[in-house]
């Protein structure tokens, strides 16, 4: 059955067949091939499979970054940040870091990150002489910190999908957040000095305390979110509602940018974009459903304790795996059917599952920006209007210094674990 | 004829999208009103997470027609635009053959698991839960008529609907 299931996975994606209609059909294929089970099986498993409350923070927390991002904050993010870390050369670029790093604290969404910040700091770079494809290319690699830093889909599909807690999850994303952050800003001050861009990105920027006065508002959102959870005060969904109000509050009356009639549009896109990702979420239940009753995953373990000794090697191996994976596969599809998989396996060698979660969605956010499905790559570039081939010379640098990141965050444990300590005790 | 189903999927597809809309609100509500109750009154209400819960499957899957009808159904079109035209057409209109084939399967197999979960009852409540499953037979028929009209207008290059772009993971 397995065969079945990969092979007409594979054609199926290559074809241009929606991802969650793909593996909906490769698994009715699958179960077809296997015979003895009930089609039936295709309702029930992508009936239960949404039938979460974990998973209702999903569609309130995508709702809540399009609230903000209509609401004014995104503006008001960038001027913060480029009153912190603007006033160096390639100051620009690291205002593009670090804003996504801000954003991300209200947004679970990497490419939502890359269509709010991007639409500013693209032409604004642009215009500082960065030539597109670079500028294409720091945006959409700094998004990737969209996912790492909590509220975070891709953390919280981890959490329901191996029984973890998000809430540990989320403590845990600060660390990793804040190593890639701090690896993308030396790399593009690097770029930026070696070729000479960005000499004059000091220029108009306002006072920090002016700009943090300014953005103080848009800073309550995370609070809000962050300290709750953190506190254990909230539940991640609960902590969705409450983004929502604060959005809500802050676009509406704070800022007053929000303006009620911009309501139907932004509820509109949040629908769309929830459903494209829950039906991903949907059929990847029925498909790692049929994997788990296969014999698979202890297969696959079997074969992992066979060949690999050591903890150094299967954390080497499953980082190359994934990178190859989230290369392919679209990122919530692969996190629901790899984590069930390799999670046990990772804790079999000693492998803390909070700080194995934060190593897939660093690898698998890293498949966001490359080719050929990369989604945040096709948002950057849709943003900065240069075709996809362009931006991939540029691309090479920032994949590896993500890359470095990630291997600094998988070997180095207490990166993700000791906020983790920190906020629930041993 | 295909301009009257065009415009019968504007519709279909806008209503669902409206309905979609109305249960991501009443989502939204019920899980802030869940919050209230839990640390304004204490006393933590026992059927609003079932309801939430149910809204948000309603709501995923009335959003799915708009989302083909936006174009906004993730996936890999790099094979389907770097072939010669003709053979990406083609290509095109059986990658929809194949959504359409599933969603048809979806709709046959949901109302099926609607009959067999016909005398559950959703926890804490009185209302069986096919009035939830209901969800997948119904949006799976509006996602067909979607899927239709997606391929027409792709194959005879009438103007879509503005894109917007789904903000995915």
């Amino acid at each position: 059955m397995n065969g079945a299931l990969g092979l007409s996975l594979a054609i199926l994606f290559l074809a241009g067949v929606p991802v969650a209609v793909s593996i909906g059909l490769a698994s009715v294929i699958g179960i077809e091939a296997q015979g003895r089970l009930p089609l039936l099986l295709v309702a029930q498993r992508m009936f239960t499979g949404i039938d979460s409350f974990p998973l209702v923070a999903i569609p309130l927390f995508i709702l809540a970054g399009n609230l903000m991002s209509a609401g004014g904050i995104s503006g008001r993010l960038v001027d913060l940040a480029k009153s912190l870390v603007g006033g160096v050369q390639g100051g620009l670029a690291c205002t593009c870091v670090l804003t996504c790093m801000l954003f991300a604290s209200v947004s679970g969404s990497s490419v939502a990150t890359t269509f709010a910040i991007g639409a500013i700091l693209i032409p604004a770079m642009a215009d500082h002489g960065y030539p597109r494809p670079l500028a294409a290319s720091i945006q959409a690699s700094s998004a990737e910190l969209g996912v790492l830093i909590p509220p975070s889909i891709p953390l919280i599909l981890y959490g329901v999908s191996t029984d973890t807690s998000i809430g540990r999850l989320f403590v845990a994303g600060v660390g990793p957040g804040v190593v890639v952050a701090g690896t993308l800003m030396a790399l593009v001050l690097v770029i930026c000095r070696r070729r000479g861009i960005g000499l004059h990105d000091g220029e108009g920027r306002l006072d920090p305390g002016a700009a943090l006065l300014a953005a103080l508002p848009a800073l309550l959102v995370p609070v809000v979110i962050l300290g709750g959870i953190y506190s254990g005060v909230f539940t991640p969904t609960e902590a969705s509602a409450a983004a929502v109000a604060a959005a809500l509050v802050v676009g509406l009356l704070l800022y007053r940018e929000l303006r009620p009639r911009d309501l139907p549009g932004i509820l509109a896109r949040t629908v769309i974009s929830t459903s494209a990702i829950m039906i991903i979420i949907a059929a990847a239940a029925l498909f790692s459903f049929l994997i788990t009753r296969s014999g698979l995953p202890n297969e696959i373990a079997g074969w992992f304790q066979g060949v690999l000794e050591s903890r150094v090697a299967f954390l080497l191996v499953v980082n190359l795996l994934l990178l190859v994976v989230g290369m392919f596969i679209e990122t919530s599809a692969a996190i629901l059917v790899l984590a069930p998989i390799l999670t046990p396996i990772a804790v079999a060698y000693g492998v803390d599952p909070v700080h194995f979660g934060l190593i897939v969605v660093v690898n698998l956010a890293l498949g966001m920006i490359t080719p050929p499905l990369g989604v945040n790559l096709f948002a950057a570039c849709a943003v900065a209007k240069i075709p996809v081939e362009r931006i991939v010379p540029q691309l090479v640098w920032f994949v590896a210094a993500v890359f470095a990141a990630l291997m600094v965050i998988t070997y180095i444990p207490a990166l993700s674990l000791w906020p983790v300590t920190l906020v629930y005790g041993g | 004829m295909i301009r009257a189903f065009l415009r019968l999927e504007a519709i279909t597809t806008g209503l669902a999208l409206r309905a979609a809309i109305a249960l991501l609100c009443v989502t939204a509500g019920l899980a802030m009103f869940q919050v209230v109750t839990r640390f304004v009154f204490d006393a933590p209400s026992t059927w609003s997470e079932v309801v939430t819960r149910s809204s948000m499957i309603w709501s995923v899957f009335l959003g799915i027609a708009a989302a083909y009808r936006h174009g906004a159904m993730i996936s890999v079109d790099l094979v389907q635009t770097s072939l010669p035209a003709p053979m990406g057409r083609a290509l095109f209109v059986a990658a929809n053959a194949g959504s359409f084939l599933f969603f048809a399967i979806l709709l046959w197999q949901g109302w099926l698991m609607c009959g067999r979960v016909a005398r559950q009852n959703l926890a804490a409540l009185e209302i069986s839960i096919a009035w939830v499953y209901a969800a997948l037979p119904v949006g799976a028929a509006f996602i067909l008529v979607a899927i239709v009209a997606a391929t027409i207008r792709g194959l005879t290059g009438t103007p879509a609907p503005p894109q917007t772009f789904g903000d995915t993971v």
